[in-house]
């Protein structure tokens, strides 16, 4: 205990008038005070700040009771055994990790990527379906209006889902029906491609040249929601703690696709026979050759019908914890969305990052690969405008890719 | 400045030491990285074992942190120390939270005797009995702000260390400590149904 000087004149201020607060309090508990002899002095005369010591001396037992129950009973892993741990653990998992990302934006998988993502969509709306219930109570419309991201961990969703793509796969192949056409058409222009799909498209005039340019046709999916099907599917990924709610089991999800159309710029094929016999592994795409091809797809933004009487705030959060959020962070997040127009798109943590940009008149979201070296740049801008989703991908830094989406015509 | 990045690069292209001889910048730049490694490893560990509780457990999270630290460093104008606890304590809090998970078991078992604690003494509180996977449950619960500051603590952070770590100023980690704890006592009810 240090000696408690007689108070002085400087410190009157403190002693009579001042109480000290609670962090001043916490800050003397821990001997972490700077002005302590002044602190000491003014408790000795003030009982109000006495009082509130003591009854923080209790909580502070609790928790430091509690801290050292926490404490290690061994010695921390030698350093540089650690470190040459931590070296060899680099090496592995670059390569892995580098599969990952690779493959999701590798040529052949980069428009796949996209329809990915719109899939994605599909399956979460088909999961989750967003509901606004109409004065009638039939029928409720969700559509995608606007883009939002979440960071999640790509190792542990694959995980996840490589325990359930088994029963994922039969509950889609029994519960789900497709009308329509998945034919992918080529055509010859942007006003063919427009009578075709039924709705006007735009290209970037800074892209130059004549992309190729093909219409897939899309159609209607209906999914019939199999609630103890789905329960088990989560049980199977080990989150038995996420309860879907009744309501939804039976219900019928109709989810229509308009047509795609997609423009690509520069040799987009990559032809998997040809690099097989060359020697490429075809499971590890991050040794094909990146070749320079950019593409734009655009499509109305899809709507969903689903039952009423969904509470949208309970699904959206099961569906961010689903992807790695706690409860609580869910919940926080879940309430300041609109479900109902809002696609929140899942990106790996650490391996993109995204932004907010203006693009075409509107905000967009800019992903870009964290990974790539500067020569091998690979980005991407998603955006909405007018009711057509558009999303901009291709090799080049972000100024080309925003340029190309400014100047679309 | 230190870019890790960059310098455990050259450590893992060791391969040609004559490549290293000729880029000195690149020696020096591995040379920072194993000093921060040196610097931080025990107490990194030591964080990442308060929330996991094993002590290979808590060096695969502690690695896994320096591995982020390799693979996505912060921007230039972030304090790397602070960054490193931070990464580790989200690491460590999603492993244990699994495991509560898959344990099942959201509220406090009987055998902590701490929940007459909202009443009890200091000294009564010393004599509780309180079982580790508890106080665990308790952090899970909690903001993981505060969690993160009591952990830092209770490893033995300064006042001044923990300002950096939260990016605060030391003047308000007392009132940031006052709130975690609150917070710790209320999350320690709620879960003993008191």
């Amino acid at each position: 205990m240090e000696k408690t000087e007689p108070p002085v004149k400087g410190n009157e201020r403190m002693m009579k008038k001042k109480h000290l607060n609670e962090g001043q309090l916490q800050a003397y508990l821990d001997g972490e005070l700077i002005e302590r002899q002044e602190a000491v002095a003014h408790l000795a005369g003030c009982l109000h700040c006495q009082d509130l010591l003591s009854a923080m001396q209790t909580r502070n037992a609790l928790v430091a009771v509690s801290m050292e129950r926490l404490k290690p009973d061994s010695f921390a892993p030698d350093t540089w055994k650690a470190y040459s741990r931590l070296v060899e653990n680099i090496l592995s998992t670059q390569t892995k990790e580098n599969k990952i990302m690779k493959r999701i934006f590798a040529p052949r998988y980069r428009t796949g990527w996209v329809i990915g993502v719109m899939a994605l969509l599909i399956a979460v709306a088909m999961a989750f379906a967003p509901v606004r219930t109409w004065a009638n109570n039939f029928l409720s419309l969700f559509r995608v209006e606007q883009v939002t991201v979440i960071e999640v961990d790509p190792v542990q969703l694959a995980a996840q889902m490589e325990n359930a793509s088994v029963d994922l796969e039969s509950l889609l192949s029994t519960n789900l029906t497709f009308e329509g056409s998945k034919e992918t058409i080529q055509v010859a222009s942007a006003d063919e491609a427009a009578v075709k799909a039924g709705f006007p498209i735009r290209l970037p005039s800074a892209a130059g040249g004549s992309p190729e340019l093909e219409v897939v046709m899309g159609g209607k999916m209906t999914f019939d929601i199999d609630l103890p099907r789905i329960q088990a599917l989560l049980q199977a990924i080990g989150r038995q703690d996420l309860v879907l709610p009744k309501a939804l089991d039976g219900a019928t999800v109709t989810l229509t696709i308009p047509p795609v159309v997609n423009a690509r710029w520069w040799d987009c094929r990559f032809d998997m026979e040809a690099a097989r016999q060359e020697g490429y592994d075809p499971d590890n795409p991050r040794t094909f050759p990146t070749p320079d091809c950019s593409s734009l797809i655009q499509m109305p933004s899809p709507t969903i019908v689903a039952p009423p009487g969904v509470d949208i705030n309970q699904l959206g959060e099961i569906y961010l914890q689903l992807l790695g959020m706690s409860q609580e962070e869910a919940s926080d997040y879940a309430a300041n969305i609109d479900w109902t127009s809002t696609f929140v798109l899942p990106l790996p943590r650490y391996d993109v990052s995204y932004r907010t940009v203006n693009v075409d008149g509107v905000e967009g979201t800019l992903i870009q690969d964290v990974r790539s070296s500067p020569h091998d740049e690979y980005a991407m801008i998603i955006w909405i405008k007018d009711g057509i989703l558009y999303a901009l991908s291709g090799p080049g830094d972000v100024v080309s890719a925003l340029e190309a989406g400014n100047s679309m015509k | 400045m230190l870019k890790p990045t960059e310098s455990i690069k050259a450590f893992t292209m060791t391969g040609s030491r004559k490549w290293l001889e000729s880029e000195p910048n690149l020696i020096d730049q591995k040379k920072e990285f194993e000093a921060l490694f040196e610097q931080h490893w025990k107490r990194v560990w030591a964080v990442a074992y308060r929330l996991v509780g094993d002590a290979n457990e808590a060096q695969d999270v502690a690695l896994e942190a320096f591995i982020r630290l390799y693979q996505s460093p912060p921007n230039e104008q972030e304090n790397i120390a602070g960054w490193l606890y931070r990464v580790t304590m989200r690491l460590g809090l999603n492993t244990m939270r699994a495991r509560h998970r898959q344990e099942h078991y959201e509220i406090l078992s009987e055998n902590s005797t701490v929940t007459k604690a909202a009443v009890a003494s200091p000294e009564e509180i010393f004599e509780a009995q309180i079982e580790r996977e508890d106080v665990r449950r308790v952090l899970g619960k909690m903001k993981p702000r505060s969690a993160h500051i009591l952990v830092l603590r209770s490893v033995g952070f300064s006042y001044a260390e923990i300002a950096e770590s939260l990016a605060v100023s030391p003047g308000s980690v007392g009132t940031l400590l006052v709130r975690a704890q609150r917070e710790f006592e209320r999350t320690w009810k709620k879960l003993s149904h008191l």
